[in-house]
């Protein structure tokens, strides 16, 4: 069979006997100024491709030390790729039993079931009704500052466009916005705690629970009202007893929650490269389709999502290095995707170049169920910030604010802020 | 060109007659006509749960599976070595107007 090639090769035990482990990260001899890389972000990796360039050159299978256990990243992209071909090895249930009915935490078969619940709500055909309803929100999340000559990308344009977005999409109130924003934030911490070892914010568990009364109210509400939106549909599951009570809260929430920052940061990474790369608001303005090029080498260039957490079942080789079964892996989409093995130059944003296959949604079985509709949040800013703007730069005064702390998934921007001119015909 | 019609034999053994669109690979003709195809990777030769079953005849006409494709498929519930393909991978073709395509078990 030609598939030998890209199997993963499996550890001979009679010739190896136990392998030796690879030096820890901060034993090892990284360019001056440039500190160890470490698990949590102690703010020396808040833009970590400089860090991952020497991983993949030096040591594409890092271990790094932690309070809870030796955690191994992945930065190549042919490794990369294989792992999240291969869930049977690299086994997306890092935490058992899963606490939390959150996709990114299941495996086949339970993954299937649940997946399968909220799928067809995110399908191309399905995000496509939601078009006119993002522009018109993009409209008049930017106007605005424009007409104050900038702003912070994040909070005024990339937090609000998405927040209304995903509510859209759940069908809860733009009202309660805030409210969801908090709770969102909080959940995503508490789940950082349960099912990564992080930190928490001492309220985060308080606030978990009110957020699922919450949602619960909303699903009582919108199955009454016979909603036809992402939340109606698993309300019914729910009504109909294929979902648990507890299942379907936090499927909601896991919806909510990961389509919030993710998106929210790459928004604001749009902007950014439009601010590195100028002359691309003339080139889309007079060309928007040329708009999907932009936004695909944008998941490949700055993409959100940083880590891909894996516990592996087996033994297994990558890159000439054994990891043991039972170790907990991260696989790193955004280093693989500069991989220049795989796309020549790729430290370079350049939107004519072929992004075929690159892993800024993830690959597998675990690819970005939003992916259609963070596409379609991200092609529509960037339309229209080059149809408005006739200069977008940023602001000198107050520098790039990273995402740091519990927050390690997602890396970019937690302000951005930036001046901008509008085109003037 | 017109629309292809399509039979599809799901997993309770239903039939369903459906319109293939020359815009649409197989597995977006299923996803979009509501069957339970998951789909999960979007269509990029990467996870399986769009695994169908040809008729050999049928199977037989169509070019090599690609080394990704293989890859996943030996390891898929159910494999055929002479049937089974990823729905994802088959564009549309006059070729294939009116054939029956059943949907593979999920794991
Ligand atoms: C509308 C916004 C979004 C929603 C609703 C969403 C939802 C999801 C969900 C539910 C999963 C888990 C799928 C599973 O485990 O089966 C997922 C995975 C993923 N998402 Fe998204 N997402 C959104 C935006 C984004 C964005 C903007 C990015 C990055 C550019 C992104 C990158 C990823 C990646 C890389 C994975 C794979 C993780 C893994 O392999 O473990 N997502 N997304
Ligand atoms: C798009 C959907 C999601 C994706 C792709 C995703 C994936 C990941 C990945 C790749 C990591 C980083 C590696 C790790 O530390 O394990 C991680 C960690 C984390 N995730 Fe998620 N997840 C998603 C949704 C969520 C949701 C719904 C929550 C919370 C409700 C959440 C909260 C966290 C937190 C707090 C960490 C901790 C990072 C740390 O400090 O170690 N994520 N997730
Ligand atoms: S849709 Fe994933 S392999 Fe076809």
């Amino acid at each position: 069979m030609s598939a030998a090639t890209t199997e993963l090769t499996p550890v001979d035990e009679s010739l190896s006997g136990p392998a030796a482990l690879p030096p820890y990260s901060h034993e090892l001899a990284w360019p001056d100024g440039m500190a160890p890389f470490k698990v949590v972000d102690d703010g020396t990796q808040g833009d970590p491709y400089a860090h991952y360039a020497w991983m993949r050159d030096n040591a594409p299978v890092l271990r790094a030390a932690s309070p809870v256990s030796d955690v191994w990243f992945i930065s190549r992209y042919d490794d990369v790729r294989k792992a999240m071909r291969a869930p049977k090895v690299f086994s997306s249930q890092v935490v058992d039993p899963v606490p939390l009915t959150f996709l990114t935490l299941f495996d086949a078969p339970n993954h299937t079931r649940l997946r399968q619940v909220v799928a067809q709500a995110f399908t191309p055909k399905a995000i496509a009704r939601f078009e006119d309803r993002v522009r018109e929100n993009a409209h008049k999340y930017l106007d605005p500052m424009i007409a104050a000559g900038g702003g912070d990308a994040v909070d005024d344009y990339a937090i609000p466009l998405s927040m209304s977005t995903i509510s859209a999409l759940l069908d809860v109130p733009a009202s309660d916005f805030e409210k969801m924003k908090f709770w969102s934030d909080e959940t995503f911490s508490y789940f950082g705690r349960l099912a990564r070892n992080a930190q928490g914010t001492g309220t985060d568990e308080q606030s978990t629970f009110e957020f699922f009364a919450y949602l619960k109210d909303t699903m009582e509400r919108l199955y009454r009202e016979e909603s036809e939106s992402v939340g109606g549909h698993i309300a019914r599951m729910w009504k109909e007893g294929l979902l648990s009570e507890k299942e379907a809260k936090e499927l909601c929430a896991f919806v909510f929650v990961a389509g919030h920052d993710t998106t929210t940061i790459l928004l604001a990474n749009a902007f950014r490269v439009f601010s590195e790369q100028p002359e691309l608001l003339d080139r889309i303005r007079q060309n928007p389709a040329d708009a999907n090029l932009f936004v695909e080498e944008l998941a490949r260039f700055r993409g959100t999502v940083q880590r891909a957490s894996r516990i592996t079942t087996e033994d297994v080789e990558v890159a000439g290095v054994r990891i043991p079964a039972g170790a907990i892996v991260r696989l790193l989409p955004a280093a693989a995707n500069r991989d220049s093995a795989k796309y020549p130059d790729g430290e370079t944003f350049n939107i004519d170049r072929n992004t075929d296959g690159h892993l800024g949604f993830g690959h597998g079985v675990h690819s970005c169920l939003g992916a259609p509709l963070a596409r379609l949040e991200t092609v529509v800013t960037v339309e229209l910030l080059a149809a408005k703007l006739g200069s977008l730069t940023l602001n000198n005064d107050k520098p790039i604010e990273y995402v740091r702390g519990n927050n390690l998934t997602n890396s970019g921007p937690e302000h951005l802020y930036v001046e901008l001119e509008k085109f003037n015909a | 060109m017109s629309n292809n019609k399509l039979t599809v034999i799901d997993r309770e053994g239903s039939t369903h007659d459906l319109q293939w669109e020359p815009d649409q690979t197989l597995m977006e003709a299923l996803r979009d006509n509501d069957l339970p195809v998951l789909a999960s990777c979007g269509g990029t030769a990467s996870c399986a749960t769009c695994h169908v079953f040809l008729e050999k005849e049928v199977f037989d006409t169509l070019a090599e599976r690609s080394e990704d494709e293989l890859e996943l498929l030996v390891d898929a519930e159910g494999y055929q070595e002479c049937g089974s393909r990823l729905s994802c991978q088959l564009a549309f073709s006059q070729d294939l107007n009116g054939v029956t395509v059943t949907l593979a078990p999920e794991e």
